[in-house]
């Protein structure tokens, strides 16, 4: 007995530094944190003070765009400000301008992309179709859409346009869902929430703290503009029959879920069924998630969904989906077998470590160009009832990347979150992009109450082929499928800028190709049906594709 | 229960003397086993920083759990104790440096292993707890130290030590829920869908209430292709909270003191029908808390129940002057109302009904979403012979919450009783997908179909009502009366 007690003893309490999953270790960290070094000087503000409104847990959004179309992604963070002063008295959103050589300028002042909102998310995309990425900024209150004028300011076009959702609005996304060649507007909306409905609700403690959703009984609809093309939209959430459920959403992904051309939205809600509205021939919509089984985990419980994310995980040519949820609840990887959903992610690798944190904005990015794509999730708590990090900040979390791998696996990658330093905040939103257009996903997240993250990729990294797909008009061409064969390999991605929590990302195909590659077959697919398709021999380095008819492929380095 | 390992004081000793010898150069600090250095072992009580958040009640709990650990720091016992009321009152940090003291001085104390586990799972120390959990299971056979380690297991993607565990907690327990859900879960998980549902049949045969089983049957059925048994388990949405047995556990929580506790038990009572009980406690908690909205609502509940409707009112008036803006108080108040414009009458009061009426709208105001407050609109308008704007309201309640299966049915009704025939099928459609067996559900189906010209859809419902109700006359004359528009129509249908 003596041995085997001893033996029990020398296990548990052993070593002094002990078996610390996160504990520094050899491995070289993938990112590094240079937010304020790159000029990106911002501090969210929640308005957070003696009470407790639900907005201020929510808010925190960021969007990578190129606002002058140099080549470079800017950055647009959204900020919030008091819930209890007059919109002309919150800070306002900024406007970074990336001037290259990992340098960012602040340029929000007489840019009038300064929205003074209590903002909430963004989404970018040409609403317009003048070949410039406009932005859709969700708040709580008039949502707002601000046109980019040539590249040199942006102009509050909300009345015109029509979009201006009184709600409380969460994630939003540009997609062409009647395939008419103009962006169409999915918003979010989380509650009917306002300051006098806010409620007293207390945490597991017994100290004040924010409420659950379902306290306020106030579930929303979501809403649907249809671009008209002429600078206006038109509300067909109705005629569309987006009103047929009510939700608490929080994360939208939009992409081809049935393979039938037209693109569907998938919408995580906080503590309600997800939901998987499937496009109709472009005329309606029907939500089919409880049915497709996608709208609950594997044992019936809807968890509270933030963050969601989709790609063809597995190369078996459909989308699965990743969805975020809250503390003690696992992520839910929804792999699409085609006739249904099947929620595998319990043997994906991703089940013990994210059930310790409250995971927001989350992506798939092949960080480290091996072909596989990689996942980091952004968190931070929504209520402060156990113990924290270390923090000052008892919501804050540390975030998590993890390391892909065939069979849909993920492996938490040490250091955790990437950064040689652990980093703990509130985080929200995140998005993804390369910044500097080195061939690494770069990441910034936001923060609430707290500077953002700006994640330089220092991975040791493989090969890499980004592909920027362009429409007739120029802009991005939302809903493309892009696929790159190489050796045994099929990648397929969806030109997409809406995933994530509240942001918008690098809509470019980033395709890491492992190292021993030296050419790809690459095929486009656009939303029209129009194909194009050819050999790449020379890599790593962004290529521009636009339809036929129109100049040839520019390739940018 | 029992004991694998018998415990002696000289073992004891010997055990406590290797765990200071290991831990002796270890600094201290909070973090325990598995998870960094051990614990020093301390000779006096580690107590919160601040007592905020606190019922007093808890806060001399812990006072005196405190003083006794001071009093007898050798004695694991009172250290275990002190853990469990931390861990009570979600001290996780505390609770877990406790637990350790408790275990440096009784290595095979199971309990405490197992309540060590338990917190660490909750700070995210998870290799810890899947640790603490076998170290559990060393020292006694307790069910659910098994089915935990398969569920952290499962969750950690380790499917065969996930299965080998629940299968240890089936061998000690074999009707354990928590351990054949969870060996469900496991194999769907290993692809093995036809496994999890031979268990979940069987186990759904023993306990037919478990819904949350029910779900994941939905889900097993799914993948063995039986996609139409599925569609109608799955339709229902969220099947609630697991079956799960952990009389540890639960010996714990009873610790937990205070206003928040002492309401949760008052409404537990309440919702099991210990009415008079719960009452006498809520009382006794409004003495305490004379504003609290939610002990006022309960009360109300408590009094209704007992009969006494104007005390009932009496306290949802006081809610609403204290919270005019909580919906929740304008719909208790609006079926308040409406129930007493009934009592012991044929036809209601319309004074009372109109004050219904009031309520009702104020929920609906405050919370446009709220599909509880749109069904009570609807009752109470129904009520005053509105029957157009009851329909309505049924409708939008059943609307707001599409796995509601009384709504639906409710707003069904209402529209086939306005001839709104068309209107009502998918609303019975969706009730039929909720309780595929109702026979007043598919009854009405099958009439709004036929009216709505589907004569030929509206057979099947009808034959299925039939089917489960073999000898009612209106079913038996509402085939016949289908049979006969249907050889009418094809009668009519002929070409001249």
């Amino acid at each position: 007995m003596r041995s085997a007690l001893l033996g029990t003893l020398a296990l548990v309490f052993g070593a002094c530094g002990g078996a610390v999953p996160t504990s520094e270790t050899d491995a070289s960290p993938w990112f590094e944190e240079g937010a304020r070094a790159a000029g990106l000087s911002f501090e969210h503000r929640s308005g957070h003070d003696r009470e407790f409104y639900t907005p201020e847990v929510v808010s925190g959004g960021v969007a990578l765009f190129d606002h002058d179309d140099d080549g470079r992604l800017d950055v647009y963070l959204v900020q919030a400000g008091s819930l209890l002063v007059p919109r002309e008295e919150r800070p306002g959103n900024r406007l970074f301008r990336n001037l290259g050589g990992r340098r960012f300028e602040d340029v929000t002042a007489g840019s009038g992309a300064s929205d003074q909102g209590y903002g909430i998310g963004v989404a970018a995309g040409d609403a317009d179709n003048d070949g410039r990425c406009d932005l859709y900024v969700t708040n709580l209150g008039p949502n707002v859409l601000l046109r980019n004028e040539r590249g040199e300011a942006f102009e509050d076009v909300t009345g015109a346009a029509g979009v201006g959702d009184p709600g409380f609005g969460s994630s939003a996304a540009f997609f062409d869902y009647d395939l008419d060649g103009d962006l169409d507007l999915f918003v979010a909306n989380y509650l009917i929430w306002s300051v006098e409905s806010e409620q007293p609700c207390s945490n597991g403690l017994g100290q004040r703290d924010y409420c659950a959703p379902a306290v306020y009984n106030a579930p929303a609809v979501d809403v649907l503009y249809r671009n008209a093309g002429d600078g206006s939209f038109e509300d067909v959430t109705v005629e569309a029959g987006i009103d047929a459920a009510f939700g608490t959403g929080l994360g939208v992904v939009c992409g081809d879920f049935d393979g039938d051309g037209f693109p569907d939205v998938f919408v995580a809600n906080d503590g309600r069924l997800d939901q998987l509205w499937m496009n109709e021939g472009g005329r309606r919509f029907q939500d089919r998630a409880l049915a497709l089984g996608c709208a609950m985990d594997q044992d019936g419980r809807a968890k509270a969904g933030m963050g969601v994310t989709a790609a063809d995980l597995d190369s078996d040519g459909d989308l699965d989906v990743l969805v975020s949820n809250l503390r003690r609840e696992t992520d839910s990887l929804y792999r699409n077998d085609g006739d249904y959903f099947t929620d595998v992610t319990a043997r994906s690798g991703l089940g013990l470590v994210s059930r310790s944190f409250t995971r927001f904005g989350t992506g798939w990015a092949d960080f480290d160009n091996d072909s596989w794509l990689d996942l980091y999730q952004a968190n931070g708590r929504v209520a402060s009832d156990v113990d924290g990090h270390g923090s000052s900040d008892p919501l804050a979390e540390p975030n998590l990347l993890f390391r892909g791998g065939p069979g849909m696996s993920f492996q938490e990658c040490e250091p955790r979150g990437g950064t040689r330093e652990l980093l703990v905040h509130t985080s929200r939103g995140a998005a993804f992009g390369d910044l500097d257009n080195d061939g690494g996903i770069d990441l910034v997240v936001a923060n609430r109450d707290a500077a953002p993250y700006l994640l330089w990729n220092r991975a040791v990294r493989g090969r890499w082929l980004s592909v920027r797909v362009l429409d007739a008009e120029g802009r991005d061409a939302l809903g493309a499928q892009v696929q790159v064969v190489f050796g045994e390999r099929t990648l397929r991605r969806e030109v997409r800028s809406a995933y994530s929590y509240c942001s918008a990302s690098d809509a470019r195909a980033h395709f890491g190709l492992g190292s021993g590659t030296s050419a790809v077959r690459l095929e486009v697919r656009w939303p029209d049906g129009e194909v194009l398709e050819r050999e790449v021999s020379q890599l790593d380095r962004v290529l521009e594709v636009r339809p036929s008819g129109l100049p040839d492929p520019s390739e940018k380095r | 229960m029992s004991s694998r390992i018998q415990r002696t004081s000289a073992c004891r000793a010997l055990v406590l003397g290797v765990g200071l010898l290991v831990a002796g150069g270890c600094g201290g600090g909070e973090v325990g086993p598995g998870s960094g250095p051990a614990p020093q072992e301390r000779v006096s009580a580690p107590r919160p920083e601040s007592f905020e958040g606190l019922d007093p009640k808890a806060v001399e709990l812990i006072q005196a759990a405190a003083e006794a650990v001071d009093g007898e720091p050798a004695d694991a016992a009172v250290w275990g104790q002190l853990a469990q009321v931390y861990h009570a009152h979600r001290r996780f940090g505390l609770a877990a440096d406790c637990y350790r003291q408790a275990l440096v001085r009784d290595p095979q104390d199971a309990r405490s292993w197992y309540l060590l586990s338990r917190v660490e799972d909750q700070l995210g120390e998870t290799d810890a707890a899947l640790e603490h959990l076998r170290e559990c299971a060393r020292y006694e056979d307790y069910p659910p130290a098994h089915w935990r380690l398969g569920y952290l297991l499962l969750a950690r993607g380790e499917l065969d030590s996930a299965e080998e565990a629940m299968r240890e907690a089936m061998a000690q327990a074999p009707h354990d829920a928590a351990a054949v859900v969870g060996l469900a879960r496991i194999v769907l998980q290993q692809g093995r869908a036809s496994d999890a549902v031979t268990l979940l049949e069987e186990h759904l045969r023993r306990v037919p209430r478990d819904a949350h089983a029910k779900v994941l049957f939905g889900t097993a059925l799914r993948e063995v292709g039986r996609g139409e048994e599925a569609a109608r388990l799955l339709a229902g949405g969220e099947g609630g909270a697991p079956i799960q047995s952990d009389p540890w556990e639960q010996s714990m929580l009873s610790l937990r003191q205070g206003f928040r506790t002492d309401f949760l038990r008052a409404v537990r009572w309440l919702d099991a029908g210990e009415v008079d009980r719960a009452v006498v406690a809520l009382e006794q908690l409004l003495a305490r808390s004379p504003d609290d909205v939610l002990v006022l609502i309960n009360l109300h509940r408590g009094y209704r129940m007992q009969g006494k409707l104007n005390e009932a009112i009496e306290l949802l008036a006081r809610a609403r002057r204290i919270e005019p803006l909580r919906d929740v108080v304008h719909l208790h108040l609006a079926g308040a109302f409406w129930e007493q414009a009934w009592l012991g009458r044929e036809e209601p009061d319309v004074s009372l009904l109109g004050l219904a009426l009031q309520s009702a709208r104020e929920a609906c105001e405050l919370s446009p979403t709220y599909a509880a407050a749109h069904a009570m609109h609807g009752d109470v308008l129904e009520d005053l012979g509105r029957p157009e704007a009851a329909a309505e309201a049924f409708a939008q309640a059943a609307r707001l919450d599409s796995t509601s299966a009384p709504w639906q049915l409710r707003a069904g009704h209402a529209l086939c009783e306005l001839n709104r025939w068309a209107d009502a099928v998918p609303l019975l459609e969706q009730h039929g997908r909720l309780e595929p067996d109702s026979v007043k559900g598919l009854f009405l189906l099958s009439a709004a179909l036929a009216n709505s010209g589907r004569l030929e859809e509206a057979t099947a419902p009808l034959e299925r009502a039939r089917q489960l109700s073999p000898k009612d006359p209106v079913l038996l004359d509402a085939i016949a009366d289908l049979e006969h528009r249907k050889a009418q129509g094809a009668v009519e249908g002929q070409p001249q």
